[in-house]
């Protein structure tokens, strides 16, 4: 038995001797070519323009950018009011109450619609009483009020029932009729009632309106003005009340005066729609209240009369357009701003009987976002151009001229400013509150993709030199030569620099762009064909980018430093070896 | 009885010596060209294509082709078209090189483009680990440029040479070599 296995070792050992001489390694000890193909990294992109709130002072010499640590975090700032008791700004930025008075920090904890989400009511409009802020919000008709240290929830609501109804009451007993009138649309619970006419506190109604059931409802109930949006508040100074301009569910304004929380007054339907108003700076005798009518197709224009009538007034701003957009008043006059044709007028009342004159305004602005009043002459007009850019403007009524701050205001403040939506003086300097709407940052990136999601771009920070937006659509497909086949659509890739003002075609470092293609369309031609072109537009043709093919994701990834169309293409050809 | 011992001993001996004696030439068979010279295995180079009849020996590389080609693909000499479809011997091998000289590259194929392989021609190529495998060529034809079957993967072990057709370089043409797996 040991010889036979020493025979075999012996054979053994000779056969390993032989092959180490001759012999190539193995196959299996070859080392396998790697089929590893690079993945995209995942990163989230977005297909629309991100909006950062945006908050800047002026003092009529250079802007300051300020907030910078607040801005990202609200989309927008909506309004801001000054008080002037206790010196801060209040600012409302969607959800969010900020007051800047050294530095800009948010009202935080303490607000009444906070949830764990976040605060999800957005307010777009606030006043200060000197004393003590309302904030309105547009989301079902919710008010804060801010009284320096902390903020409570403020209602619109009116009174209560008195007696118990059922299902097919027609009359209403309340506590005080005179809070409502006829045509208004009541609230009790769940369900909403048309106010047919109103006899002391009996309301005649009819139950179950606007999709809503008749039900029980019991002694003590609160019936309110049922509201969708609050849009405008400002502080009556000679009754000591809040004025608020409200939505019913109808799309219908409704002006409200309130002293104090659920203790409010309809003082009727002004017939508007997405109201603003403004009283007169140091006289609350008249307040002025403009929109556009229920269809949204023509401006509409109220005076309201304190304590007595609404005034269609809007033959006074004839020619308009689409609707009034911002009022202000002024020491004797408002300025009214608005959208279409003619969008700045200016009012004046003498002894109730009001006047519109009409603004020429810079052939540039076609709409009017902002109006800022600092004295009877010296204005700021915030606005937008017919691409929606942002436009600021100083006007002087004593010689009746526009003077263009929008080059200077982007180049002190260095950030995007797309959208300008309250302009208020201090008596020392403007605050200036809009958003910016870009998707890259200098200091960020960015990553943005097309509505069809199939082509991305992504950024790394100090790309591109200012507050971007950078845009990824369809184009219209440009066939290449008959060496190409197509195998995706045709993407125009655009940057647009918010701060200077124009197009961006080439960045200082490269950015990552993928485009998806279909592999059906390839027939007989290998996927490692495949590569990302760009359209040479001198030359009208088709120029490959170098780049990789992922196969399993069917996506070809290339890094660019320079925008124009991009598509992918395959090679149709084998490669040529002659000359 | 020692010597009945010694001569197994010596019988042991001689049998493993006879034994080592035969693989030995087995193996050597193994080691000549595809025209039967022997090979020095010591001096043999990965990824070189060599085709004796045409005193051709060059490398073969492995170049990035991106999309059409980029300007490196054959710019340093042959390559296969996509290593990771098939290896060689494995199915079909192909190379393309250039059959005209240029300022920016040499021609490795340029006998290859005149149409100097014919039937029966040996190809041998050498893999990355030096490993050996004898082709035969079994066609030679002339193709469309946009004809990609030439290149798509096969279950049987050929190689595909691709070059332009001499002299005028077509460049909707292009001449094909296919040599069919003899000895592995």
């Amino acid at each position: 038995m040991k010889k036979l296995m020493s025979i075999v070792l012996v054979i053994i050992l000779a056969i390993a001797f032989c092959f180490s001489l001759n012999t190539p390694i193995s196959k299996t000890q070859a080392e396998e070519g790697s089929n590893a193909r690079d993945v995209i990294p995942p990163t989230t992109y977005i297909t629309e323009d991100q909006a950062h709130a945006r908050l800047f002072t002026y003092d009529n010499s250079d802007f300051t950018n300020i907030s910078a640590t607040n801005q990202d975090i609200s989309p927008e700032v909506n309004a801001i009011t000054w008080n002037s008791t206790d010196s801060y700004w209040a600012i409302v930025a969607r959800g969010r109450l900020w007051i800047y008075d050294t530095t800009v920090h948010e009202i935080l904890g303490t607000n009444p619609y906070d949830t764990p989400e976040g605060n999800i009511y957005p307010y777009v409009d606030i006043a200060s009483s000197g004393s003590h802020d309302l904030l309105a919000g547009a989301l079902t008709g919710r008010g804060m009020a801010y009284d320096g240290s902390s903020t409570s929830a403020y209602n619109l609501a009116n009174t209560k029932l008195t007696s118990d109804i059922n299902a097919s009451t027609a009359t209403l007993p309340v506590q005080d009729g005179t809070k409502f009138q006829a045509d208004d649309i009541i609230q009790i619970g769940m369900e909403n009632c048309l106010v047919e006419n109103v006899v002391g506190n009996n309301l005649a109604v009819t139950r179950g309106y606007a999709n809503s059931d008749a039900e029980l409802h019991g002694t003590g109930e609160d019936v309110s003005i049922a509201i969708a949006d609050i849009v405008s508040v400002d502080w009556d100074a000679s009754n000591n009340r809040w004025i608020v301009a409200a939505l019913a569910p109808d799309h219908t304004t409704h002006l409200f005066a309130t002293s104090s929380n659920n203790n409010s007054t309809d003082l009727g339907l002004a017939g508007v729609s997405k109201a603003r108003g403004d009283y007169r700076v140091t006289d609350t005798a008249y307040y002025l209240v403009g929109g556009e009518n229920s269809d949204g197709t023509a401006p509409k224009l109220y005076s309201y009369d304190n304590n007595t009538t609404l005034t269609d007034i809007t033959d006074q701003i004839p020619n308009m357009g689409e609707g009034v957009r911002v009022i202000t008043g002024g020491t004797s006059d408002w300025m009214v701003g608005g959208e279409g044709a003619n969008i700045l007028y200016r009012i004046s009342e003498t002894e109730g009987s009001f006047s519109g004159s009409y603004i020429g305004v810079p052939t540039a602005l076609t709409s009017v976002t902002a109006i800022g009043y600092q004295d009877d002459n010296r204005w700021l007009i915030g606005g937008k151009d017919s691409e929606g850019k942002a436009l600021l403007y100083s006007y002087d009524h004593s010689t009746e001229t526009f003077v263009d701050l929008t080059a200077k205001m982007q180049a002190d403040t260095q950030v995007a400013i797309t959208t300008i939506n309250s302009i208020v003086w201090n008596g020392s300097t403007w605050l200036i509150g809009g958003a910016g709407l870009f998707n890259v940052s200098p200091e960020s990136g960015g990553s943005v993709m097309s509505t069809d999601k199939n082509a991305k771009v992504a950024f790394t920070s100090e790309t591109v030199e200012h507050d971007s937006s950078v845009r990824v659509s369809e184009a219209v497909d440009i066939a290449p030569n008959s060496s190409l086949r197509s195998a995706s659509t045709v993407y125009d890739f655009t940057a647009q620099d918010l701060v200077a003002n124009e197009s961006t075609t080439q960045f200082s470092k490269s950015a990552t762009i993928s485009i998806g293609f279909d592999p059906s369309a390839l027939g007989d031609i290998p996927e490692s064909n495949l590569s990302i072109y760009y359209y040479n537009e001198t030359t009208k043709q088709w120029v490959q980018v170098s780049g990789t093919v992922n196969t399993v994701n069917n996506v070809v990834t290339a890094e660019i430093n320079h925008f124009t169309k991009f598509g992918i293409f395959a090679s149709n050809r084998l490669p040529y070896t002659g000359r | 009885m020692i010597v009945k011992r010694n001569k197994k001993k010596i019988i042991l001996v001689l049998l493993t010596f006879v034994l080592i004696g035969v693989i030995y030439f087995v193996t050597r068979e193994n080691n000549k060209t595809e025209n039967g010279e022997l090979l020095n295995l010591s001096n043999l180079k990965p990824n070189h294509l060599i085709i004796s009849k045409i005193s051709l020996d060059e490398p073969v590389y492995d170049d990035k082709k991106q999309g059409a080609v980029s300007d490196d693909f054959l710019a340093k000499g042959l390559s296969y078209y996509d290593e990771n479809t098939n290896k060689p011997g494995q199915g079909n091998v192909v190379i393309f090189g250039h059959s005209a000289v240029t300022s920016k590259h040499s021609a490795p194929f340029k006998k290859v483009g005149k149409g100097e392989l014919q039937k029966g021609d040996k190809i041998m190529l050498i893999d990355k680990n030096k490993e050996r495998f004898v082709y035969e060529v079994s066609e030679t034809k002339t193709v469309s440029a946009d004809d990609f079957s030439i290149i798509k993967p096969t279950t049987k072990k050929i190689i595909t040479l691709v070059t332009c057709v001499a002299p005028d370089f077509p460049g909707d043409k292009r001449l094909v070599v296919i040599g069919s797996l003899k000895q592995q």
